[in-house]
């Protein structure tokens, strides 16, 4: 294929020829002798067409956000010897070259190899195709090109960063009749002392209050509070206009990481979790216990990209028809628009016990833009607005107001208490 | 790390300093434009073009580039065919430098990205390698260019290089052949000496 600059070189030295002619100018013709040499010795040696067949070995393909992994593209040359071959793997944005390039200029003679060798690190989660393989036989003049396209394409997916949770209490207040670690208010077996009553038979042993026995001559029995579980709905809010910040720090990406975190907090302490995300569409994993549903919630959360114009009450009517009635509600959402106040109360009016974990999106453009007397007054005025929405929520669930900068377990462990303040 | 960004500065300075060269060699020419508004006119061309490619380079945007590069070399030969005396050589050296700054942007465009970023080891001799061949290639047909034309040119008019006509004609046709089939061989000769 011949290049916009090899048609330039024919029309200037068609110009220069047919005007030196027209004016009778001999030195004109001979400015077309110049682009001449230049295509006559450029398609003495023009660039081969390329037949190559490419392998790629990626040395994991489950990473996370931040982790490492080595990439070898191995290219064969199957056609003829190709003196300028210019290869490219393609990859997605989201993957950054540390290590190595993915771009190259080869000599490959016939049936000769070379090995492409790169470090990649991903910025965003995700699933993501490394791929298709690209190359370019080249003129060293520039005057053509033969492009090849190696359909050789290689997957990885890329897991969420977690948030920490560790010590902090965040857990469902009604219980089920499973077995779980969450105290129950019932007499169980648990480890909790509940009281003590008079012995009957069967009791176990162990049980026997003996200090209470020799006051009162009788044989007294402890009780325990029983531990249960119960059940966590996770509702992620992933609206467009939630998505405040940076591509790989804005509020959806970094609720994803508090649902994450949230998520392996409460199914550690054997509770039943489920997980309702809003973006373009509505999806949700129904309630279950364990690691794999672990897996399951991860594995929707990797594909979460903000997006969709949904009203924020739409969540209520899935949550009501598909979760239990007296699950925990944790609504992950920045708080951008004033709806979430009026979904809040309707949910809370249905019977919900719900916490609100809200990153901030004043905090996460303030560190975007250096500070000046502008910016400072603007953001003390919206902090008020936004206080005075958090206060409003306080009087029907509880609310962390979270500074993302920070890790998500301290302002959790901050948390009031319930019952809720009047 | 040091030697890969010192290669890259090169090569994006190679052609700046090509075009550069041409400007200077125009407006030193331009000084000789008798004072004429159409005159001036050319000269207000050429400090346009001027501007366009400083602004095409310091924003990096290649259409300003062309666009500068193109309106250059148009006011030269438009002055010189209205006010100026025609002199062969010198207009085959203008274009061919031209042309050669085009060539170099083209190998720039190619290595400066790779040279950019990091290149180590195996791929650093690779890269190095082709750099070689590309530069040598375009140094080759550019010299090639301009010998073949002022070959035409003295064959045309005897006497445009000052040396007499047939022992020039003789000696650049051979410089032709010879590079012709150097530049033929080259890709050959190369891999024999690499087995």
């Amino acid at each position: 294929m011949r290049t916009t600059f090899a048609s330039a070189l024919v029309a200037v030295a068609l110009v220069a020829l047919l005007s030196g002619l027209g004016v009778r100018s001999w030195p004109l013709v001979l400015l077309s002798i110049p682009p001449l040499v230049f295509l006559a010795l450029g398609s003495l040696d023009p660039p081969a067409r390329p037949s190559l067949t490419a392998t790629r070995i990626v040395s994991r393909d489950r990473l996370a956000v931040g982790m490492d992994a080595k990439v070898t593209l191995h290219v064969k040359n199957e056609g003829g010897p190709v003196a300028l071959l210019e290869c490219l793997d393609v990859l997605p944005p989201e993957l950054a070259v540390i290590r190595g390039s993915n771009h190259t200029i080869l000599n490959v003679a016939a049936g000769e190899s070379a090995d492409l060798t790169y470090t990649v690190r991903p910025t965003l989660k995700g699933e993501f195709t490394l791929g298709p393989f690209r190359a370019r036989s080249l003129d060293p003049l520039g005057l053509g090109v033969e492009d090849v396209v190696v359909p050789t394409t290689t997957s990885v997916v890329v897991a969420p960063g977690i948030e920490s949770l560790a010590r902090a209490s965040l857990g469902p207040r009604r219980t089920r009749p499973w077995f779980g670690h969450v105290p129950s208010r019932h007499i169980g077996a648990g480890s909790e002392f509940w009281g003590v009553r008079e012995y009957v038979s069967g009791d176990d042993v162990r049980r026997i209050n003996w200090k209470a026995s020799a006051r009162f001559d009788t044989l007294y029995s402890n009780e325990y509070q029983g531990e249960r579980s119960g059940d966590v709905v996770i509702l992620l809010d992933a609206r467009a206009e939630s998505a405040v910040g940076t591509p790989t720090g804005n509020a959806v990406e970094i609720g994803v990481r508090a649902a994450l975190g949230v998520a392996e907090h409460v199914l550690e302490s054997k509770n039943r979790v489920g997980l309702i995300v809003q973006r373009d569409v509505l999806d949700w994993v129904p309630p279950a216990f364990g690691r794999k549903q672990l897996y399951r919630i991860l594995d929707h959360l990797i594909h979460v990209r903000a997006g969709g114009e949904w009203p924020f009450s739409f969540v209520a009517w899935v949550l009501t028809r598909y979760f239990p009635r007296d699950a925990m509600v944790v609504l992950i959402t920045p708080l951008t628009d004033r709806t979430a106040l009026e979904s809040v109360m309707n949910l809370a009016a249905r019977g919900y016990d719900i916490t609100v974990l809200s990153p901030s999106p004043l905090e996460i453009e303030r560190t975007l833009f250096a500070p000046n007397p502008q910016r400072e007054t603007a953001y003390r005025i919206l902090k008020m607005e936004r206080e005075n929405l958090v206060a409003q929520l306080r009087r029907v669930a509880q609310v962390v107001d979270w500074d993302p900068q920070t890790p998500l377990a301290l302002p959790l462990r901050r948390m009031r208490t319930w019952p809720r303040p009047v | 790390m040091a030697e890969t960004r010192v290669t890259a500065a090169v090569l994006w300075t190679l052609p700046v300093a090509a075009v550069l060269s041409l400007f200077a060699w125009a407006f030193v020419d331009f000084l000789g434009i008798p004072p004429v508004v159409i005159g001036e006119a050319f000269v207000g061309v050429l400090l346009s073009a001027f501007a366009a490619t400083v602004l095409g380079l310091r924003f990096g945007r290649a259409y300003l580039r062309r666009i500068g590069l193109g309106l250059l070399v148009l006011t030269y030969f438009g002055a010189h065919l209205s006010f100026l005396p025609i002199d062969a050589s010198a207009s085959l050296g203008f274009l061919t430098l031209a042309l050669f700054a085009i060539e170099l942007r083209i190998v720039a465009d190619r290595f400066v990205p790779l040279y950019a970023g990091d290149l180590r080891g195996e791929d650093r001799e690779r890269v190095g390698s082709a750099l070689q061949r590309s530069l040598i290639r375009v140094v080759a047909v550019s010299g090639v260019a301009f010998l073949a034309s002022s070959l035409a040119a003295d064959l045309a008019l005897a006497g445009t290089l000052p040396v007499t006509t047939i022992p020039t004609a003789l000696v650049l046709a051979a410089a032709l052949i010879g590079v012709i089939l150097i530049l033929a061989l080259w890709p050959v000769l190369e891999r024999r000496e690499m087995a």
